[in-house]
């Protein structure tokens, strides 16, 4: 089993639809960064196919490889299941791409603060933003 | 929220098993009914299958007519699958989920 752990980029890029779905077509892609979605490499988010993915975005985005996960060539699919019935949408099929990255977007924004002239290690950023009032809104 | 169809192998359900989720009597909570749920697979907690269960507790009709058909729609069926695509894509296969919701007393139906 490949348990390097390397910070990736996950892309998602739609291989087929099968049946109607109003959002994605081939070739639409979700991108993932830890912690969050690429918006400028994101063609769509259907907020319920992005939830089903959620339980594989930790161990791919920190470099778990598909196949360990079962994902035996590398595919995951939406919620919506191939039913002919006119409660349903059609089933996206979304290949999983991972890609090594150096630095995640919480890397970038300390290195941002950095120039700004915050320095320190991350603990001693991160103590800078610390609230006085953690439980109020 | 009940399994319906099974393309390949599933190691954690079959066909017939249940995940019931109730909403605790009096309280903004709904809980996994432990008793009458036959299995959790973590593959499906978290994803949008459970998110039906607080439309489910929360929908209630209206007086009128007006509400009757969201009603009528949020007490389902929905269907949903797992994420994994099935053999030979995947290892296992993937599980099709029925969700309906079912009135409980005090809802209006």
């Amino acid at each position: 089993m490949n348990r390097d752990m390397v910070n990736c980029k996950v892309v998602l890029e739609c291989e087929s639809i099968k049946g109607f779905c109003p959002f994605y077509k081939k070739g639409s892609r979700v991108t993932f960064v830890e912690p969050g979605i690429v918006m400028e490499e994101t063609d769509a988010v259907c907020f319920a196919a992005v939830l089903t993915f959620a339980p594989f975005y930790r161990p791919l985005i920190r470099g778990i490889k598909p196949e360990d996960l079962g994902l035996t060539e590398g595919y995951v699919t939406c919620h919506a299941p191939p039913l002919v019935r006119p409660e349903t949408h059609g089933t996206a099929f979304f290949r999983i791409r991972q890609t090594p990255i150096e630095e995640t977007i919480e890397d970038k924004w300390l290195k941002g603060l950095e120039a700004d002239g915050v320095r320190g290690d991350k603990e001693t950023i991160k103590r800078e933003y610390w609230p006085r009032d953690p439980d109020k809104p | 929220m009940e399994v319906v169809e099974i393309k390949g192998r599933c190691p954690v359900y079959k066909v017939g098993d249940r995940i019931v989720v109730d909403p605790v009597p009096g309280e903004d909570a709904s809980v996994i009914n432990l008793k009458e749920t036959d299995n959790i697979c973590t593959r499906v907690l978290g994803t949008a299958l459970l998110s039906y269960t607080l439309w489910f507790e929360y929908a209630s009709p209206s007086k009128g007519d007006g509400d009757k058909v969201p009603w009528q729609r949020a007490l389902g069926p929905d269907y949903s699958k797992c994420p994994m695509v099935g053999p030979p894509y995947s290892k296992c296969g993937y599980v099709t989920f029925r969700a309906s919701g079912v009135p409980s007393e005090g809802s209006g139906e």
